[in-house]
């Protein structure tokens, strides 16, 4: 009973999928909704990406969307342009897109371990500068690389991505950072955001943690660029542009900066609440906008800023039992 | 050999030169006060000790070794702590982690191990947990561990700096004006407080200190500086009658005792 | 070497309105330490203003005081679109976390093209915008230019040279460098902090609404995204002549008219990153832009 009260959660992601996949099948949810479900998972993974950087490192990235124009790109590379993965035997497809997702992500990761190191040490709104700039490079220069299609785009790309696979990286990604967030790692992250000076003193090299952050962020943004670009089987740079970083900034800081929890919901209650009122034509955006300035007026500290779900919280591992100080309970 | 070697330590900023020629040799477990009226330059000497500062003339010798240039996390990796007299905690994380933070440099896992928690990881975030309650309890702070830093009242926060500081790991350990905004009593409290750990833990200590009944209370020595320079020197009971220190320190008239 | 000069006219062309616009960032970022991401917004307000009012005047060939008249009307009212928006969306935050503000801001901007967007009367096409100056061709040692040109940048250096009077030889101006350098001591001082930053978002609303209006001039089509793309280039100028110095704003300005016009020549695709690249590689050498001041920070 303990044993499945301790793997609550997993059940009931196993749970979810299996009742959208049913539903689907029924013909109860038709595939523009799944697609949007997807999309949901896609933003999660991008927003809580930018929550390790901007939450728990307390550095102000705003180019998110730079890092996953990179991964979409770099992992279609391998699917679509040098390889025609879709003529190939179906056996091989598979491992070929997990492999182009990774290497989406290295891609990513590798440009961002290169821009970190030298910006990072730039404080607050210098470093918002530059990333949102670099965003911006990015994007005018795959608009100049032919090879990948430059302004019109990158067109025959697989459609790889399915529910399965959305659901399993965002899982993975949404693990990954409760794992970093709770271990020395994300602790001396943490340092960083609540006192830079302490935290050095403390003896943590905050350059390398930040570095370190930054690109452990580019890898999941990478990924996450991966999937979207087979799932929506075409890129093009405009996608990209700063609007689209703007639009996870507003996910992350709505949903709570600091917290898994709050970058989940927002990820995908953002996503998916505005589909729900296309019906609205032209005052759907005037609304979301509104919406939004209460929501921050309200809570500034976003919807989850200092909570997060039991299962996100790091793990007690000692009780104090009286004065015969602590013991171990693994 | 001292322990810590200061040869004619000293910043400018701008034209202002803020310390001079300060020079300190710390032999082990020793405990050595630095007074001074009010911007005398005795937290930049600790800003400098600590690499915050880099010194524009003179060295820093740790057992031996120039820090000199060092980021301030390779002096802290070295054996230097440090606790900042306008409280530097990482508010908004716990007391606990508070100190796990500042552990960070003993905890031996790659970023795999963590990302998948493995059994390694495991044991040692255990250990680590034990050994930062451990250290709490010994600033009887073991019952707040789950609080916020930055919720905790003003003279429990000055301990936890003391704590963090401790969990480096040090040989030195310089405190900046630890009994700051204390009452009487938390200040009996933090002599003994300091007693304590100075053998516990085996540290020399540096302490900058306005309260007089600290200083002459714990400190072997007593170094005495006013606009940057070292006016005076000696044990505590020739720095009470020394007139330079007086006249520095009062304008004429007393010390407290 | 003409075609050279060339550029460079279009270039100081451009940079005149990046300048005018970059001041109002600047302006804001100096006083409440937000970037205001709903700026570039203003600008397109104050375009739309100034068409609706030139039609409703009739539009046609409309004598100088009455354009006159009309510019000064809309910037009037866009500065006054700046004061609300401050009063409404930044000001309850300004002691709370800087990010939300910035969130906000993101919405304020949002609402700001999607509102008229959604207006009937707007809609989201693009507009030409009428020729509110009389457009006389001519030439100066074989670089061609024309009267509007000239007016344009001889207008934004008048409003800039004025801007720099109010900042720095007048009372108001004192009290906006006082808040900027230290809020709490400024109100002990008597100063009305709140006052002060409405007349700071005031004077950026209207200054960005100019520019809107001298933009549209040059390349008449307006629509309600015109902002975005405007805005951003405009606030990657202030970063490059140093964010809060208003002097920087303008260096930065007239530099990244400069450079996107020559690049432009070489690729049009490149015109557009050059400006990033440049303030890349500036921050990286000086990471408080040209004017900036790095300042050390007190431990």
């Amino acid at each position: 009973m303990n044993y499945l009260k301790d793997k609550k959660v997993y059940i009931i992601i196993v749970l979810l999928y299996i009742i959208i996949t049913v539903l689907n099948k029924l013909g109860l949810l038709n595939s523009y909704l799944l697609q949007i479900i997807m999309l949901a998972g896609i933003n999660t993974i991008m927003t809580v990406s930018l929550n390790i950087v901007n939450g728990f490192t307390g550095q102000f990235s705003i180019g998110q969307a730079g890092f996953m124009a990179i991964g979409g790109y770099a992992s279609a590379l391998f699917t679509t342009i040098l390889f025609n993965t879709s003529s190939w035997p179906a056996y091989a497809q598979i491992p070929m897109f997990i492999f182009s997702l990774m290497m989406g992500g290295l891609a990513a990761s590798i440009i961002g371990f290169l821009i970190g190191l030298p910006t990072l040490r730039l404080k607050g709104d210098y470093l918002a500068i530059v990333t949102l700039s670099f965003g911006e490079v990015v994007r005018a220069s795959i608009r100049l690389i032919d090879y990948v299609g430059g302004p019109r785009g990158l067109a025959g790309i697989p459609r790889y991505t399915n529910l399965f696979w959305v659901f399993l990286f965002t899982f993975l990604a949404i693990y990954g950072a409760r794992n970093f967030v709770n271990s020395s790692f994300g602790r001396a992250c943490i340092s960083i955001r609540e006192n830079e000076v302490a935290s050095e003193t403390m003896g943590i090299d905050t350059t390398k943690y930040k570095v370190l952050s930054f690109t452990f962020a580019a890898f999941m943004a990478g990924v996450a660029g991966g999937l979207f670009g087979h799932l929506l089987m075409f890129l093009q740079p405009d996608t990209f542009s700063f609007l689209k970083s703007n639009d996870y900034l507003v996910f992350l800081y709505a949903g709570g900066a600091g917290s898994i929890s709050g970058s989940i919901v927002s990820g995908l209650v953002l996503t998916i609440v505005p589909e729900m009122l296309r019906f609205m034509a032209n005052w759907r955006i005037v609304i979301y906008s509104l919406v939004l300035v209460m929501l921050m007026l309200k809570r500034p500290e976003g919807l989850y800023g200092g909570k997060e779900f039991k299962w996100l919280k790091p793990k007690k591992r000692t009780v104090i039992a009286g004065n015969k100080g602590a013991e171990i309970t693994n | 050999m001292a322990l810590l070697d200061v040869k004619n330590l000293s910043i400018q900023f701008g034209g202002l030169k803020a310390v001079s020629d300060f020079n300190l040799s710390l032999e082990d477990r020793e405990l050595v006060a630095i007074i001074g009226p009010n911007g005398a330059g005795k937290t930049t000497v600790f800003n400098m000790l600590t690499g915050l500062y880099k010194p524009t003339e003179g060295n820093i010798l740790f057992e031996g070794n120039s820090l000199v240039g060092l980021k301030p996390h390779d002096y802290t990796a070295r054996g230097i702590a440090r606790t900042f007299q306008n409280i530097r905690l990482f508010n908004n994380a716990t007391v606990l982690d508070n100190i796990k933070i500042a552990f960070t440099l003993q905890v031996k896992y790659g970023l795999g191990e963590a990302l998948f928690r493995t059994r390694n990881f495991n044991t040692v975030e255990d250990n680590l947990e034990l050994k930062s309650l451990e250290l709490l309890k010994i600033l009887n702070l073991d019952g707040k561990a789950d609080f916020l830093a930055k919720n905790l009242p003003y003279g429990e926060q000055r301990r936890l700096e003391i704590a963090r500081a401790l969990a480096t790991n040090p040989k030195i350990l310089l405190l900046d004006e630890p009994a700051a905004g204390m009452n009487p009593n938390e200040i009996d409290d933090l002599i003994s407080l300091i007693k304590e750990i100075k053998e516990r833990f085996k540290l020399t200590v540096l302490l900058i200190e306005h309260h007089m009944n600290v200083v002459m209370n714990i400190a072997d020595r007593i170094k005495v500086l006013d606009f940057g320079h070292t006016i005076a020197e000696g044990i505590p009971a020739e720095i009470q009658r020394n007139p330079r220190v007086i006249e520095a320190y009062l304008g004429g008239g007393h010390v407290e005792c | 070497m003409t075609t050279i000069l060339q550029l460079i006219m279009y270039g100081l062309q451009l940079g005149s309105i990046y300048a005018l616009i970059a001041l109002g960032y600047t302006m804001v970022y100096g006083i409440i330490g937000l970037i205001n991401f709903a700026h570039g917004d203003f600008l397109m307000v104050g375009a739309f203003l100034v068409y609706f009012l030139a039609k409703a005047m009739g539009g046609g060939t409309l004598s100088y005081p009455v354009v006159a008249l009309i510019i000064i009307i809309g910037m009037i009212l866009t500065g006054l679109l700046g004061v609300t928006t401050e009063r409404i969306a930044y000001k309850p935050l300004r002691k709370k976390p800087r990010l939300s503000a910035l969130i906000t801001a993101i919405g304020v901007s949002m609402f700001l093209e999607n509102f008229p967007r959604a207006l009937p009367f707007v809609g989201p096409q693009p507009r030409p915008f009428p020729a509110l100056f009389p457009m006389n061709n001519f030439n100066i040692g074989g670089v061609g230019t024309n009267s509007v040109q000239i007016l344009m940048i001889t207008l934004s250096i008048i409003l800039m040279i004025g801007l720099h009077y109010i900042t720095t030889k007048t009372k108001v101006g004192s009290q906006m460098r006082a808040v900027q350098f230290d809020k709490d001591a400024a109100a002990l001082m008597g100063i009305n902090v709140n006052n002060t930053i409405s007349v700071t978002f005031f004077i950026g609303a209207a200054l960005a609404a100019a520019g809107g209006v001298f933009y549209a001039s040059i390349y008449p089509m307006i629509d309600v995204y015109m902002g975005i793309w405007l805005g951003t280039k405009a606030f990657v100028a202030a970063v490059l002549g140093g964010i809060g110095d208003i002097r920087g704003a303008m260096l930065g300005g007239f530099i990244m008219g400069v450079a996107e016009v020559l690049a432009t020549a070489v690729n049009s695709d490149l015109g557009y990153g050059a400006g990033f690249v440049i303030l890349i590689f500036i921050l990286l050498f000086k990471p408080a832009g040209i004017m900036g001041k790095f300042t050390i920070e007190k431990v």
